[in-house]
């Protein structure tokens, strides 16, 4: 196994109190000395949300595994966990290997720095020593397409451009486990293409790779097995065919009875009309 | 073994991503880690010694100064930037997984930086005024405690202000008053009774006075007493930092 996630839970504290407005001096007061008092304590009148209810799975070395679900199924919170940028409430994830994660795309870039220093930068926070990051440079560079700009702080390069850098040095790092949340969707038809290459390329060679896609096309072309999640559930694992017409079903059926949310939000324009 | 060699790494870089950050648009670039002590000393100078007439021990009124300025700009210096040292790195923290105190010793050891530009070049003129003494070796036990204080103010700060956003307004207040709070621009025996006191629980008062003491042989009636509290007081700063500090670490990435 390369990944064993066991019955993983993560709730959130919405933070009601802070939301609420005019509650009063004397609430006011209460809330401030309960804060000042004790900063980290969990607060009673907090309400909480389940983003991710007892999921458990399993990952072979070198599955390409697809996460399927609407937004706010739990899909990111659940890459956040295996990532480590997050701890489970209650459960455990074990990852085997070395892991890369790209969350969100050049989340590690720093506007003020060049792309060179950038790449040392990144390199650095996936966990690579500065010689490996040298060695890797050049494949690095060519991949991204940035030559020219490397001296550029990033700050003035386009999405694209910022894109393709972070996926690059992403995937050069060569992790046991390569983790993308919507990362394929960026740069233009031929990136997107040397990117599915390099992906198969890593697969093949034992990386496992664990995505989340909106688009249904990408998913279908590199991923053997799908996980779908819905409202923190995983309500189905299984090839990912099957997973992605469930999933296409399940969201078809949603869109004929709009939810009330619309409704009300609507009202008010109408009145005024 | 290897996660500590790959987070050291990560260590560096952060450190040197700050230097390079805080100083590639200015173009006086790290001379400013000389002009500020400096434009404080002649200012503070100016103020206590000739204006206020202050006594400084016999030592040149801006040595007596620049004694005290070269500690409190490190603390300062770090208490400024600690508060908002988390929220200004809240993209690495809520997509990218490492260490998080390397955060605060980043900011630390950035700081550092001026600090010890600061004592290579004004070091010399210290020595020269008053000349090599067995009381200078009393900076080799002064330094590491100066850094134990302003690593213990950064984990503090920088853990509490993520569930206490006020500290975010109150911080910049507290370091714009601590010139007076702390004996950086006079000798902390002009003043007696409570107020003296409330000084002593500085913990930089202690480290001042011994810093005049080893550079210019100035000796406190109290060092001694002095320089205890200033110990007391940096380890509870220290077990309260490091408290607070994993107890943020595990909901941080939740919170910012």
């Amino acid at each position: 196994m390369s990944l064993i996630v066991k019955n993983i839970t993560k709730t959130y504290e919405i933070d009601a109190e802070n939301q609420k407005v005019g509650g009063g001096a004397k609430e006011f007061f209460k809330s401030m000395l309960r804060k000042v008092r004790s900063p980290f304590s969990a607060n009673t009148s907090k309400k909480t949300f389940t983003a991710l209810k007892e999921v458990s799975f399993q990952v072979k070395p070198g599955e390409r595994v697809a996460l399927i679900g609407e937004n706010g199924a739990g899909k990111s919170t659940l890459l956040k966990i295996l990532s480590g940028v997050t701890l489970p409430t209650t459960g455990s994830a074990v990852i085997i290997g070395k892991i890369a994660s790209l969350l969100e795309i050049g989340a590690g870039f720093h506007p003020d720095l060049t792309g060179k220093e950038n790449i040392f930068l990144n390199g650095a926070i996936l966990g690579l020593s500065r010689g490996e990051v040298e060695k890797l440079y050049p494949n690095i560079v060519t991949f991204a397409e940035v030559e020219e700009f490397l001296e550029t702080p990033v700050k003035h390069f386009s999405s694209g451009m910022r894109a393709r850098l972070a996926f690059s040095i992403a995937i050069h790092t060569e992790p046991d486990l390569l983790i993308l949340d919507e990362a394929l969707s960026v740069g233009d038809q031929s990136f997107q293409q040397r990117c599915q290459e390099k992906v198969e390329w890593l697969a093949a060679r034992g990386t496992t790779l664990l995505f989340v896609a909106h688009q249904i096309e990408p998913l279908l072309k590199l991923c053997q097995r799908g996980l779908y999640l819905e409202q923190g559930k995983l309500v189905m694992d299984g090839e990912i065919q099957a997973v992605i017409s469930y999933y296409l079903a399940a969201s078809s059926k949603k869109q004929v009875t709009p939810k009330s949310f619309f409704v009300n939000k609507a009202t008010p324009m109408s009145l005024k009309a | 073994m290897q996660e500590c060699l790959a987070a050291s790494e990560l260590l560096k870089c952060l450190v040197w991503r700050d230097i390079l950050v805080r100083y590639k648009e200015a173009s006086l670039g790290i001379l400013w880690a000389l002009f500020r002590p400096a434009l404080s000393v002649i200012l503070l100078t100016y103020l206590f010694g000739v204006v206020a007439k202050l006594p400084s021990a016999d030592a040149p009124y801006s040595l007596f100064v620049l004694a005290g300025i070269i500690p409190w700009q490190l603390v300062v210096s770090v208490l400024q930037t600690s508060s908002t040292s988390f929220i200004l790195n809240h993209e690495l923290i809520s997509k990218i997984y490492f260490p998080r105190i390397h955060l605060v010793l980043s900011n630390l050891l950035v700081n550092s930086v001026d600090l010890v530009v600061s004592l290579v070049v004004f070091l010399p003129f210290l020595f020269f005024q008053v000349g090599f003494r067995w009381e200078n070796l009393l900076l080799l036990f002064l330094l590491p405690l100066l850094f134990l204080l302003a690593f213990s103010v950064a984990l503090l700060v920088s853990s509490l202000s993520i569930r206490i956003r006020d500290l975010i307004i109150a911080v910049p207040y507290l370091s714009q008053i601590s010139l007076f709070l702390t004996p950086v621009g006079y000798s902390s025996d002009l003043i007696d009774g409570m107020g003296a006191f409330a000084l002593y629980l500085n913990p930089l008062t202690g480290i001042i006075e011994g810093f005049r003491y080893a550079l210019l042989g100035i000796h406190h009636p109290h060092l001694e007493g002095c320089l205890f509290l200033s110990v007391l007081t940096i380890l509870s700063f220290l077990t309260a930092a490091l408290f607070f500090f994993k107890k943020t670490d595990q909901v941080l990435s939740d919170v910012l």
